[in-house]
């Protein structure tokens, strides 16, 4: 059997301890112009017939000294730490790297955006493990249904509506993952309008109608006028993802709905449904990658999405049961704006 | 009816030509641009379903000359793409409706002639078994006439010039009584009136409370 080396970066943050702790860059800067200084002073009073004009030229290499002496003193860690940023975010180099007491910030503030850049990495990973297994199993059902009914062994009256079915789920899932590549590049893009919050949630119900009629459900929208900084379609977004999250768990008949509101401090809004609940251990989960409550139902690329969009616009989302007499009757999609962000007009 | 299919996928353009032949669609597929800018200056179409994806020309760009030429055919545009600016776009540039791919084929022959009869006043409209000729005026059950007023009828024909979408409550209104802004709930009791007289057409009339309504066949109702 192999032997597996030690990741490199474990074998890096060992070499730490072992690095010697620079100077601090204060007390060797106050060093040499002190020892600099003192030879100014020195040759001055050795050297009585001096005329103003030496004594300038005098000063002046005093001070043009200490400047040589700064930049030799920052190039040394300074390429030190640009090497290690050079040689990229899986390297862990820049743990390692020596710095005065001074840069340390600077060090730290490198590493947390490498750390960060290294979990989003790994988070890419992650997702395209989770994507590719979802992408290629429809495809591996549809072929493997597909031969089956040429070869006669399927029957074909039972295995197209199975087929029809599968497509359906999967095109849900590549328009959900396209939408997530859509979102990313209007977070990066970052450019916002006003956008009414009531609006957008108007436009998304009417979307909306259809299925919600279909299924006989008993909906309503309340809503106030909220001004918000954003996309209107990546809002529109957001409350697509909760309201058919609402209209899927939902029993045939039941009452769901939208409410957008303005309280002290915040604006939220609230999309309401009276399904079965939510499992609190699961809760968390929910809004991670290709995560389902119920497995089989529902892809779960919908709640990330939700939580992606809520963050660019420093807004919080959560799912909370609501409860009554001690039971849960339903589940509450809750998004709140801080108000800075969102601004109410009466 | 006769439609004009611009798709430049051969299976696609095929299957969706296929199946609505068999819905009372007489179809001419092409899978150019330019050859459908050709196509509808000879002949006359009804309808166009357009891609706006194409090998030569942009299906924007094909629409945009079309309606530059002054061609005033209800178009339908098809597209993959994700961003709603797309379909926005695609209105402002004279497109009729969008469907995004892949849609469902009911729906889509549902939409065109819901276009073409907006387009070109088509005086029979139906839900399941519910029939309103604007001509005259008349609703049907089946066979039996119903006794409408003049608004209720005028709401009829707004919900069913587009069967199964939700329409705003404030568009209704717009629709039923013009700019006279006196009387918001008027609609809602429009509605529960209508509603009384059409019960047993298997046409619902459905509510969203503080949104709007829609009208839809019962036996559809179906959806997960």
């Amino acid at each position: 059997m192999k032997h597996h080396a030690l990741p490199h970066s474990l074998g890096q943050t060992a070499t730490v301890a072992a690095v010697r702790k620079p100077w601090s860059l204060r007390l060797r800067l106050l060093a040499w112009a002190l020892a600099l200084a003192l030879l100014g002073e020195l040759l001055l009073w050795s050297w009585p017939a001096a005329s103003a004009g030496w004594v300038l030229v005098l000063r002046l290499g005093v001070v043009l000294g200490v400047a040589l002496v700064l930049w030799h003193v920052l190039r040394a860690p300074l390429q030190a730490l640009q090497s290690a940023v050079d040689s990229g975010p899986s390297a862990g180099a820049v743990a390692s790297v020596a710095l005065p007491p001074e840069l340390m910030p600077l060090l730290q503030a490198v590493q947390g955006a490498m750390g960060e850049q290294r979990q989003a990495i790994e988070r890419q990973r992650v997702f395209l493990a989770d994507a590719s297994h979802q992408l290629r199993t429809p495809f591996a059902v549809l072929r493997a249904q597909l031969q089956g009914m040429q070869s006669g062994e399927l029957a074909v009256a039972d295995t197209l509506p199975k087929m029809l079915a599968t497509v359906d789920r999967s095109s849900v899932l590549v328009r959900q993952i396209l939408s997530m590549a859509k979102v990313e590049q209007l977070v990066a893009q970052a450019e916002w309008q006003p956008v009414n919050l009531e609006d957008v949630a108007r436009e998304v119900c009417l979307e909306c109608g259809p299925l919600i009629a279909r299924k006989g459900l008993d909906f309503s929208l309340e809503a106030v006028p909220v001004r918000l900084h954003t996309d209107a379609w990546m809002l529109g977004e957001l409350l697509r993802n909760l309201l058919s999250n609402a209209i899927h768990h939902a029993p045939r008949g039941s009452a769901i709905g939208l409410v957008v509101r303005v309280l002290p401090g915040q604006a939220e809004i609230i999309v309401w449904d009276n399904g079965g609940g939510i499992n609190e251990s699961v809760r968390d989960r929910l809004f991670e990658p290709f995560q389902s409550a119920s497995g089989a139902s529902g892809v779960g690329l919908g709640l990330s999405i939700c939580r992606q969009i809520a963050q660019s616009m420093q807004a919080q989302v959560d799912l909370y049961n609501r409860l009554q007499d001690d039971r849960v009757v339903g589940v509450d999609a809750v998004v709140r704006w801080p108000l800075d962000a969102a601004e109410a007009r009466p | 009816m006769k439609l004009l299919v611009v798709e430049d996928d051969l299976d696609l353009g095929d299957a969706v030509a296929r199946m609505l032949q068999g819905r009372g669609f007489e179809v001419t597929r092409c899978a150019h641009g330019l050859e459908a800018i050709a196509m509808v200056r000879r002949g006359s179409f009804d309808a166009i379903l357009l891609d706006l994806n194409l090998p030569d020309k942009e299906g924007l760009e094909v629409l945009r000359t079309l309606r530059d030429g002054g061609c005033r055919t209800p178009v339908l545009v098809m597209t993959a793409r994700t961003a709603v600016h797309d379909r926005v776009l695609g209105l402002n540039e004279g497109a009729d409706d969008y469907l995004t791919k892949p849609f469902d084929i009911e729906e889509l022959a549902a939409r065109l002639k819901a276009l073409v009869r907006r387009a070109y006043g088509v005086s029979e409209m139906s839900c399941a078994s519910l029939r309103v000729d604007t001509a005259s005026g008349a609703v049907f059950r089946g066979h039996t006439p119903l006794e409408v007023s003049a608004r209720e009828f005028a709401l009829l024909k707004t919900l069913l010039a587009r069967p199964g979408q939700a329409i705003a409550k404030d568009d209704l209104h717009r629709a039923v009584f013009g700019e006279d802004v006196t009387g918001q709930d008027a609609v809602e009791v429009l509605v529960h009136r209508l509603r009384k007289r059409i019960q047993g057409s298997g046409a619902q009339l459905v509510t969203l409370r503080g949104v709007g309504y829609l009208i839809i066949d019962e036996s559809l109702g179906t959806a997960a």
